[in-house]
């Protein structure tokens, strides 16, 4: 009988010690999946382009200030360490960082930058303190390291600034452990010490005041634990540090802590870590933050919101004087310090500058194109670097002018502007770089991009493609054939037809393509397009590196069909880089984080339009800023400033685009609403606005517009389609494809070439 | 009066051509060049120092050549590129080399030091680099064509050649443009 018990009592302690020690396992299991996850989650780290400073370089002192500001580089008087810059007038001394690129080791140089006339005049190397050389030595190059512009996390969805322990600045360790859990190093994930000082003080208090948690309890409550303070969150809690502290070293542990802590609440997102904590109160690196700072940040642990110090100041500032005396008491800093530190203000920014750089549509782009080439794994894989184009000068000059130029529309538009929306893509021509982006008019914001994800019709930017399409056709056409701009009737389905009308409600009758292209008259592009068959036209835009299917109706020939911002910027890249397609791309180069070189994106370029044909393309584009449909560009820019663009309005006036570009930028603008409204805004009078205001803080280099080896300039008449003399009547210059020239000639300029030509020399 | 003017017309015409003739290079692009130097040399009659100083001049471009080849190639030791001696007269009128900014020379080198290394992906990185900071460089473009004929990328190097020769045509650049067409007719693409 009693044996029986025995072996009952015993299988009963089996079958709990069974399910006990399952429960562990799973637990266990559990804790270990999160914080594998967490641990390894080493973010991928996007950095902008770097600045490369040469002798020659357009860059003013301000834009150059501007951008070492944004590196968190520190002003003095004199610069004295790494991480310090000073200016003069027109120089700038600098002691740079240092960066370890993919191609190089970048070393920290302390070196001076004169300026001239918004141009880098000279870059020299000064002696370091204690470093003997005899004069300032002329540096040909030297590259800046690049700004972070966010990281990937695989568990996350929000950008999160993630950091490593070595990283750390000075005293945050120590800071951080005499406030939070001093036994820290020595405990095994609970200190009974601190229980036992927790349960002393809530006995006298009378109340649950103060939890005795060690980092690692803190750690795994920030992970699965609800708030609620009870005993048995206790014990698990407690089994969990435990189990943490079993599997995981000290450091691995305090690293997660790090990147793990609340430290306040940004509109709806928590700010989790140090990292973005640094940038969200300080608009700093973590690795550059000082003393009092870092006390500010520690002190906040304790309740965020509480002290937060926007709207808390007094509080916080009582906070961190706390945090700097506890330091001082255990000998962590000198008194001196503590006295300095005590003093110093608390240096908030008022906009967080993480979110002054933060570039949601752009990192939407860097990921896109990452999944191109990376499985999701490798993305999130520990530590990659990845090199991008973004140019943080020029991201903030459309951010800048978008906002303004917007707001001077609503200035006049009022109502009517309700809900506009825009998306804005910058690309380098010449080499098809994303060099900047906005995916909608709350540019700090992710959400929809509209950039990429805004398929809308594109109006009159397609007719490029329809005259392209003729203009490759030498022996049949050219700049100046003459295509009817009259109303026309094109048979579609159900016996119904398309007749499309001109802007103006005006026919033309007989113009020029080039006419025809400068002014955007619909009808002579309808009536081109349908003689070259809609599925040529479809085919151009396909080789210019369109990848969407179009349908092949005759209202495609006008942009009836949608098409994305970003493929609008890929279609006229391959023309402003003459006929030479490059796929558009934001990445440069992906690193892991032992820096070998995972992948290349390498300058690869395909020849899909003739030199010339590509010329005669671009000639016309340019004629649109310089008589036609774009011209009140030139209101703000001057009118020498060779650039090449199209407008596009779609039906109702629902959407308003402008593409342009010069030598060294292209730009494409949208604006319209998301639900597909009205607008009052043409291409023009909405979308160039925006456009120009960019392209003008720009400065940029004017579209060069020589001609190759195949193309001649000559006399034209149209009228006739006839070769003429300069002084004839009706006589105009044109680029002409050399082989495929007429070789007749009007009466006028024949018969009497040679003295119109010498007339012409004497009037 | 106008008929005065015509008359100067013709007459500046008549001798410019003549000009033009007895120096024998009625088809140098650079006439107008040609005409401006003689109006600076009184008589014809001192070729003979022009032509002295031509050679010195054609001496100081094949070690221009020469140094370009040792340091301004990517380790191809198939494209020989001695510079072919053109007619003496027009040496002298060699336009000025096309001005690099030292950071492209820096760059250069930097790439044909990888590229002699045989470290072709850093010598592309470099070249990228120069394109940006001039993406008008021709030699930029020879030389990252000679790179992708290092790396088996018959293709692309090709295109990149293509793309040199695609962009502004400079006087300055005259050599560079003729070494791609050398280099495309070299892998029969042209």
């Amino acid at each position: 009988m009693r044996k029986a018990l025995v072996l009952l009592l015993i299988g009963a302690g089996l079958i709990a010690g069974f399910l006990g020690g399952l429960t562990l396992l799973w637990t266990d299991y559990q804790l270990r999946l999160k914080f594998d996850g967490k641990r390894w989650a080493l973010p991928a780290k996007v950095y902008s382009r770097p600045l490369e400073l040469y002798s020659g370089l357009a860059l003013s002192a301000d834009d150059f200030e501007a951008e070492l500001k944004m590196l968190s580089y520190e002003k003095r008087n004199e610069v004295l360490q790494v991480g310090q810059y000073s200016r003069k007038g027109a120089e700038i001394h600098l002691f740079s960082r240092g960066f370890q690129f993919w191609d190089a080791t970048e070393p920290s140089i302390k070196m001076s930058v004169q300026f001239h006339q918004e141009q880098v005049l000279s870059v020299s190397q000064l002696p370091f303190p204690g470093q003997a050389m005899s004069s300032a030595l002329d540096l040909a190059l030297v590259r800046i390291e690049p700004l972070v512009i966010g990281g990937f996390y695989p568990n996350h969805k929000e950008d999160r600034v993630l950091i490593q322990l070595e990283q750390s600045p000075e005293y945050l360790l120590d800071a951080l452990l005499a406030v939070e859990d001093r036994q820290f190093y020595e405990h095994f994930g609970v200190s009974l010490k601190g229980i036992a000082r927790a349960m002393v003080s809530n006995i006298k208090a009378g109340r649950v005041a103060q939890g005795g948690s060690t980092l690692t309890q803190q750690l795994v409550k920030n992970f699965y634990l609800s708030n609620e303070r009870s005993l048995t969150r206790k014990l698990k809690e407690a089994v969990m540090a435990l189990l943490l502290e079993f599997h995981y070293d000290k450091r691995e542990i305090l690293e997660t802590y790090l990147n793990e802590v609340y430290l306040g609440q940004a509109g709806r997102y928590g700010v989790h870590g140090f990292g973005l904590a640094s940038e969200y109160y300080f608009g700093q690196s973590f690795e550059h933050l000082k003393l009092p700072q870092v006390a500010l940040l520690v002190g906040l642990v304790k309740g965020p919101s509480y002290y937060d110090p926007r709207s808390r100041p007094e509080r916080a500032l009582k906070r961190r004087n706390q945090v700097l005396h506890l330091l001082a008491d255990q000998g962590g800093i000198s008194a001196q310090q503590l006295e300095q530190s005590v003093r110093a203000p608390l240096g908030i920014v008022k906009n967080p500058s993480y979110f002054h750089y933060r570039y949601p549509a752009y990192l939407d782009l860097v990921k896109r194109q990452l999944r191109q080439n990376y499985r999701e794994e490798d993305i999130f894989n520990q530590g990659l670097k990845i090199f991008t184009s973004l140019n943080p000068r020029v991201q903030h000059v459309v951010e800048r002018e978008l906002a303004k130029s917007l707001a001077q529309l609503e200035g006049r538009y009022g109502d009517k502007l309700q809900e506009l929306e825009a998306a804005v893509v910058m690309t380098s021509p010449q080499n098809g770089e994303v060099v900047a982006m906005v995916g909608g008019r709350q540019v700090r914001e992710s959400g929809f991009n509209r950039a990429l994800d805004a398929v809308r019709p594109t109006g009159s930017l397609i007719k490029p493609a329809i005259y392209l399409t003729a203009l490759e056709r030498y022996s049949e056409y050219s700049l100046a054939s003459l295509v009817s701009d009259e109303p026309l009737q094109v048979p579609v389905e159900d016996g119904q037809f398309w007749s499309p009308q001109n802007f103006d409600r005006i026919s033309h009758g007989q113009v020029t393509l080039l006419q025809a292209l400068s002014r955007s008259y619909n009808q002579a592009a309808a009536r081109l397009g349908m003689t070259l068959g809609v599925a040529d036209v479809v085919d151009t835009l396909q080789r210019l590196g369109l990848r969407r299917e179009l349908s092949y109706y005759p209202s495609t020939l006008l942009g009836a069909q949608g098409m994305a911002p970003v493929e609008v910027a890929q279609v006229y890249q391959t023309l402003a880089a003459r006929g030479f397609q490059q796929p558009i791309r934001a990445i440069r180069e992906v690193m892991d984080a032992q820096g070998n070189s995972l992948s290349r994106y390498p300058f690869s370029v395909h020849q899909v339009i003739d030199p010339e044909a590509a010329y005669f393309i671009n000639y016309g584009l340019s004629q649109v800023m310089q008589k036609g449909t774009g011209k009140s560009a030139y209101r703000y820019m001057p009118k020498d400033v060779t650039l090449a663009g199209k407008t596009g309005t779609t039906n109702d006036m629902r959407d308003s685009w402008f593409v342009g570009y010069s030598e060294d930028y292209l730009g494409v603008v949208w604006l319209g609403r998301d639900d597909n409204g009205e607008t009052p805004l043409t291409g023009a009078s909405g979308a160039l606005r925006v456009w120009s205001q960019i392209f003008r803080n720009l400065d940029p280099e004017p579209l060069d517009l020589s001609t190759g080896e195949g193309v001649e300039w000559v006399w034209f008449d149209p009228s006739t389609q006839k070769r003429s003399g300069a002084l004839c009547e009706g006589a105009l210059r044109f680029p002409m494809h050399k082989e495929y020239m007429t070789d007749q000639w009007t009466t006028c300029g024949q018969g009497d070439r040679v003295i119109n030509k010498i007339k012409s020399w004497f009037n | 009066m106008m008929k005065l003017k015509v008359l100067r017309f013709t007459l500046t015409c008549v001798i410019t051509l003549a000009a033009m003739f007895l120096v024998g290079c009625a088809q140098n692009p650079y006439a107008v060049e040609v005409e401006s130097a003689n109006r600076k040399s009184p008589t014809l009659l001192s070729q003979g120092t022009v032509q002295q100083q031509s050679k010195s001049q054609e001496t100081a471009v094949i070690e221009k050549g020469g140094a370009a080849n040792s340091r301004g190639t990517i380790g191809s030791p198939q494209s020989s590129s001695a510079p072919t001696l053109k007619s003496n007269l027009s040496s002298v009128f060699t336009p000025k080399p096309y001005p690099t900014k030292p950071a492209v020379l820096a760059l250069m080198d930097r790439a044909s030091a990888s590229g002699h290394r045989g470290d072709f992906q850093s010598a592309e990185v470099s070249l990228e680099r120069a394109l940006r900071i001039n993406p008008k460089n021709l030699k930029l473009y020879r030389l990252m064509a000679e790179l992708k004929i290092q790396k088996r990328e018959m293709g692309s190097a090709a295109e990149i050649a293509r793309k040199g020769l695609s962009i502004a045509k400079g006087r300055a650049q005259l050599e560079e443009q003729r070494r791609l067409h050398a280099l495309l007719e070299q892998m029969g693409q042209e």
